[in-house]
């Protein structure tokens, strides 16, 4: 048990350790960061500015009204927008283990059907078709981004292509 | 402005940063979780190649024609050591997963030296690490998570 615990504890501070690096280096996620809420979008410009443009003091009143929106704006602006950063940095922490738990099984699966695959091709003694699929069935070609939609799934009902082609050519 | 409420507006900074703060949290909750899937991904596909691996040989020599009694019974045994490998990442499971791995490997082994496919086993480390990728390692960054 220790021994496991030990091996458990090592792949979650990987996980996490990568985490990091990930967030410092290499991260389209981050990359393509839009605020989605109206922290930065609703007033881009002050609505003051126009109005007192005008330089006309028959406009008093509206001038001062609309210096209220403004700096009513700005507050909303400036709080919102440090509300967010604060947001960002507290995630809530159970969920980089939770995404980790429901990946992991997937993950085996590939796994499985992958090495399945590549068993029972070495039995054949085809060298050049396992090398072939040894090639195809690689981390890197399987879990490309472009097999899966932006949950990570495959799409709805549908099968990782290589390893349906790899099957067939099984049977 | 005579009726400037001063409790008002401390209110509505909090309001403000709340709703900043949801968002934000709600953004990096998702993205993390995504981060988190991911590297599930990774180690899962990493650590169930050995057992696909075994799966796949496992059949195959289910399927020889008259296997000694000796065989059968390494077999027997090398299906029940798989079989109770769970895929899902909780303490019991993966206790379980390490325990049955080694003990499989050595089952294979003496397996293999049956069925003369010794050169089927004796590389299936440096297989699954090329199969797999080392933990780190990811040849094309960009195109892979």
């Amino acid at each position: 048990m220790q021994h496991t615990d030990e091996a458990r504890d090592d792949q979650i501070r990987w996980t996490q350790l990568h985490q990091y690096q990930l967030s410092a280096s290499y991260n389209p996620r981050r990359k393509n960061m839009s605020c989605s809420g109206n922290c930065s979008s609703s007033s881009k410009i002050p609505i003051g500015v126009s109005i007192t443009s005008k330089q006309d003091p028959e406009h008093e009143s509206e001038l001062w009204c609309d210096a209220e929106v403004t700096s009513t704006n700005h507050l909303k602006r400036t709080h919102i927008k440090q509300g967010y950063v604060d947001g960002l940095s507290n995630a809530k922490e159970a969920s980089l283990q939770t995404g980790f738990d429901d990946g992991y099984p997937i993950g085996a699966q590939f796994g499985i059907r992958v090495g399945s695959i590549l068993s029972k091709l070495a039995l054949r003694g085809d060298i050049e078709t396992f090398e072939a699929a040894k090639r195809e069935l690689n981390i890197t070609n399987m879990l490309k981004k472009s097999y899966f939609n932006e949950h990570l799934d495959l799409p709805e009902g549908e099968d990782h292509p290589i390893l349906s082609k790899w099957e067939a050519i099984l049977n | 402005m005579a009726d400037f409420d001063f409790d008002q507006v401390l209110n509505l900074e909090e309001e403000y940063y709340n709703e900043g703060f949801k968002e934000g949290q709600e953004f990096s909750t998702k993205e993390q979780y995504i981060e988190g899937k991911e590297y599930g991904y990774q180690t899962g596909f990493q650590r169930f190649v050995m057992v696909g691996y075994m799966k796949g040989l496992l059949e195959s020599w289910r399927e020889l024609e008259n296997p000694s009694s000796s065989l059968e019974n390494h077999l027997n045994q090398l299906e029940s050591l798989i079989n109770t490998i769970q895929l899902t990442n909780g303490d019991e499971e993966v206790a379980i997963y390490e325990k049955n791995i080694s003990k499989a490997r050595n089952k294979l082994r003496v397996i293999a030296t049956l069925t003369k496919d010794s050169d089927k086993v004796n590389k299936l480390d440096e297989l699954v690490k090329n199969v797999g990728g080392s933990l780190q390692v990811s040849e094309n960054v960009d195109d892979m998570w």
